[in-house]
């Protein structure tokens, strides 16, 4: 990407968070009552079962969820980005990738605050903030690699696709239940258990938590950076090869 | 400075067709995707452009210069041919695509200073565009609530300070007041002057001359002439919607006639926005009486003076809705500025702001009155718009049009008879004669709104066709006596006509003379 376009991403970047913060009346605080309100939900409907199973359950369910949450709106915000911007796209020499990954980085960027918030409620709960929490920032941007590889590929193929939104949809919910967000795989038989481990959320959200609340491991990170690594290459190599049929389409 | 040198440039799209039968209403459900026809939107243009020269790409609506000015841009890939060019390009084409509403003027301003690669910080530059763009006052004001000209002035008076070496520019010359366009004019002009290559497309033959070294005029995505604006054929250096204003003056020639030979005139009521609210969004109707079109959609209406026209349109949409009632009541019912049939829901073309046919058949069906209407169209140009609202619908239409015409994307009517350039009154003819019985025998309609176009005429600037008047009026008997033995009621409008004013009229009263002698039982009452 030239430096020119990489410009064009940041100042894009910068647009699109500030719609999706002035399209509602309370702006951010909206985006932190999204998982507010699920772990409300879930840790009333769940603690006395996994509480057990869980030690500090909340602290638990609460970085699954920030987490997930994350991936969800990323990838479903990139999904239309194309579709969303085809006008620029007609009118403005302009990489397919930058809409896309304008729409991953202005949810990352709101992802970032709301881990600010997240580390906040965590000391507040008790949690000692160690040098180990450091080792969220390379797994979380591996995540964030990961998201924009999916964001990439989504969005391309939902110019030929339209279906793709509602099946993303649904694919998400059941992503939901089969990734560890509010129980621990210790709960799951130990064969479910290593076929959950496969996902590259399971091995992200299990490393955010081994950082955040120990043990601290850095084992979690070079998974999280080889899903996003191959996620990326597959989301670019596909819209360039793609990019004459999805101009036509748009 | 380089120079730009383009040579071979194709380009093709597949674009979609809707159509109804059974296999591809499946197909759609299934794939989400219509039948689809190749569409040629450029073949082999070539030319060049030395630096501080200036080129104008001329021709109709449709006709591809759009697509040329993406495919030099780099935003459209294209099937064959090269442009090379090795400096700064900057691209003001779909200005209303960068501006976002909801953010501020400076926020905008600053975004285009990025997508315009100004040098330097953005912040700096942000003020820079907002001081130019005479804005520096609204800078917290979301963009949103400035008007559409003064909206734009942001991402031109960032192009304009990019520093680029060559300006590709799609119609969007008239941004904003007169003292803001000859402020943008003088630019340009200062730019071109210390070495930049301007490429503009427009369909003022006045800025073209006023600005351009040499003329590239398209038409059906073909290059119909390059070179010195001297040159260029004399159809294509009347100013915009020329054509349209001398359809307008042949009405009172008409009136005149009509009167002598016994017709009434009387003037209709307009129709009411609900009425309009049956054919059209309102978000449009909203736009038309507030005339707060862009100037893309005006060059997309062909009509730069849309002051004047857009009130008009109710009284256009009225007109028809009270011949079709009169139609009902005696068999026969005529408004001959009627024919807006280029006009869609949310948006107007071709001199078309509403759609009066689709808002009266949509009244009449409303009210019980018709079951079956159909639409009869023998404009020289496809009824797309016409097409378009009533796909699928219990309204049929038939559009009989020239193959090569105007407009380039077309939407499949329930009937269409592609007829070839320059037809004459044999090919013609036949085409009409038996898509109109065979139509009939498909749509078997109660009622008929009969489109009769006097531009098909062999002196008509943009028909096409090469129909004589003789032949014309042979189309109209045909017609009017199909309809009559069939005893199904015919609402005449008579649309578009760019040949003379005297000559159009002449045909028009040619039309209307055959409807009410194929129906003598009428009424001889004609609305204007």
């Amino acid at each position: 990407m030239r430096k020119e376009d990489l410009a064009k991403l940041l100042a894009l970047t910068r647009a699109e968070w500030r719609l999706r913060q002035q399209s509602t009346f309370l702006g951010f605080l909206w985006t932190l009552l999204n998982p507010a309100l699920m772990f409300a939900v879930l840790y009333g409907l769940f603690v006395k079962w996994l509480g057990q199973a869980q030690a500090d359950y909340a602290s638990f369910l609460l970085i699954g969820i920030v987490q997930w949450n994350f991936f969800a709106s990323a990838t479903s915000y990139a999904l239309s980005s194309l579709l969303r911007r085809s006008a620029l796209l007609k009118n403005y020499p302009l990489p397919l990738e930058v809409p896309a990954l304008a729409a991953v980085l202005s949810v990352y960027f709101s992802h970032l605050l709301e881990l600010l918030s997240m580390c906040a409620i965590l000391v507040l709960m008790g949690a000692r903030p160690t040098p180990a929490w450091l080792w969220l920032l390379p797994i979380d941007l591996g995540f964030l690699l990961l998201a924009a590889g999916a964001g990439l590929l989504l969005s391309g193929l939902f110019a030929f696709y339209t279906d793709l939104e509602r099946i993303w949809g649904i694919l998400l919910t059941a992503g939901f239940f089969l990734t560890p967000v509010f129980y621990p795989l210790s709960v799951l038989t130990p064969e479910k258990a290593r076929l959950l481990a496969f996902s590259p959320l399971t091995s992200v959200i299990e490393a955010s938590r081994a950082a955040l609340l120990g043990p601290a491991l850095c084992g979690g990170v070079p998974p999280a950076w080889l899903w996003g690594a191959a996620a990326a290459a597959a989301g670019v190599i596909f819209l360039r090869l793609k990019r004459r049929a999805i101009g036509d389409i748009l | 400075m380089s120079a730009l040198q383009v040579s071979g440039l194709s380009k093709s799209f597949r674009v979609e067709l809707p159509r109804e039968d059974a296999l591809s209403a499946l197909r759609r459900f299934f794939t989400g995707r219509s039948p689809t026809r190749a569409f040629d939107a450029l073949a082999d243009i070539s030319f060049s452009a030395e630096p501080g020269r200036a080129l104008a790409l001329c021709g109709p609506n449709g006709s591809g210069k759009t697509t040329l000015l993406r495919v030099l841009a780099g935003i459209t890939v294209p099937s064959a041919g090269s442009v090379n060019y090795a400096g700064k390009k900057a691209c003001l084409l779909g200005f209303a695509s960068i501006i976002q509403d909801r953010l501020s003027v400076r926020e905008n301003a600053r975004l285009c200073s990025v997508f315009f690669e100004l040098p330097g910080s953005p912040a700096e530059n942000a003020e820079r565009v907002m001081a130019a763009a005479g804005l520096d006052h609204l800078r917290n004001a979301r963009a949103g609530e400035l008007s559409a000209g003064m909206k734009l002035r942001i991402p031109f008076m960032a192009a304009l300070t990019s520093g680029a070496d060559l300006f590709l520019i799609d119609e969007t010359l008239a941004v904003g007041d007169a003292a803001f366009r000859e402020l943008c004019l003088g630019r340009l002009r200062d730019l071109k002057r210390a070495g930049a290559i301007l490429i503009f497309a427009t369909h003022d033959p006045a800025l073209a001359a006023g600005l351009a070294d040499e003329v590239l005029l398209l038409e059906a995505g073909r290059a119909a002439y390059y070179g010195p604006l001297s040159g260029l054929p004399a159809a294509a250096k009347e100013p915009p919607g020329a054509a349209f204003s001398r359809g307008l003056e042949r009405y009172a020639i008409l009136y005149g006639e009509l009167k002598a030979a016994g017709f009434a005139v009387r003037e209709a009521a307009p129709a009411s926005d609900a009425e309009l609210l049956l054919a059209h969004t309102p978000g449009w109707l909203a736009r038309l009486k507030a005339n707060d079109l862009s100037p893309a959609e005006e060059a997309e209406l062909a009509l730069p003076f849309s002051a004047k026209i857009i009130p008009l349109s109710w009284r256009l949409a009225g007109g028809t809705l009270a011949a079709a009632r009169q139609a009902l009541k005696t068999g026969l019912g005529v408004f001959p500025p009627g024919g807006g049939h280029h006009a869609f829901p949310d948006r107007g073309e071709g001199f078309c702001p509403v759609n009066d046919i689709a808002v009266a058949a949509r009244a009449l069906l409303k009210e019980g009155l018709v079951k079956r209407p159909a639409v009869i169209d023998l404009d020289a140009h496809q009824g797309n718009g016409t097409a378009y609202i009533f796909s699928g619908s219990e309204v049929k239409t038939f559009s009989a049009h020239r193959a090569g015409g105007y407009p380039a994307l077309r939407v499949r009517s329930a009937m269409d008879a592609d007829i070839p350039d320059g037809a004459g009154d044999e090919v013609y003819l036949a085409a009409v004669e038996k898509g109109v019985k065979a139509f009939l025998e498909l749509a078997k309609p109660d009622f008929v709104f009969a489109l009769c176009s006097a531009d098909p005429y062999e002196g008509d600037a943009l028909g096409g066709l090469r129909v004589s008047e003789a032949g014309l009026k042979r189309r109209d008997e045909f017609l009017f006596g199909e309809l009559a033995a069939a005893k199904v009621p015919v609402c005449v409008v008579t649309g578009g006509a760019y040949s003379s004013p005297a000559q159009a009229a002449r045909i028009n009263f040619n039309t209307i003379a055959a409807a009410a002698a194929a129906l003598p039982a009428a009424s001889r009452e004609i609305f204007s």
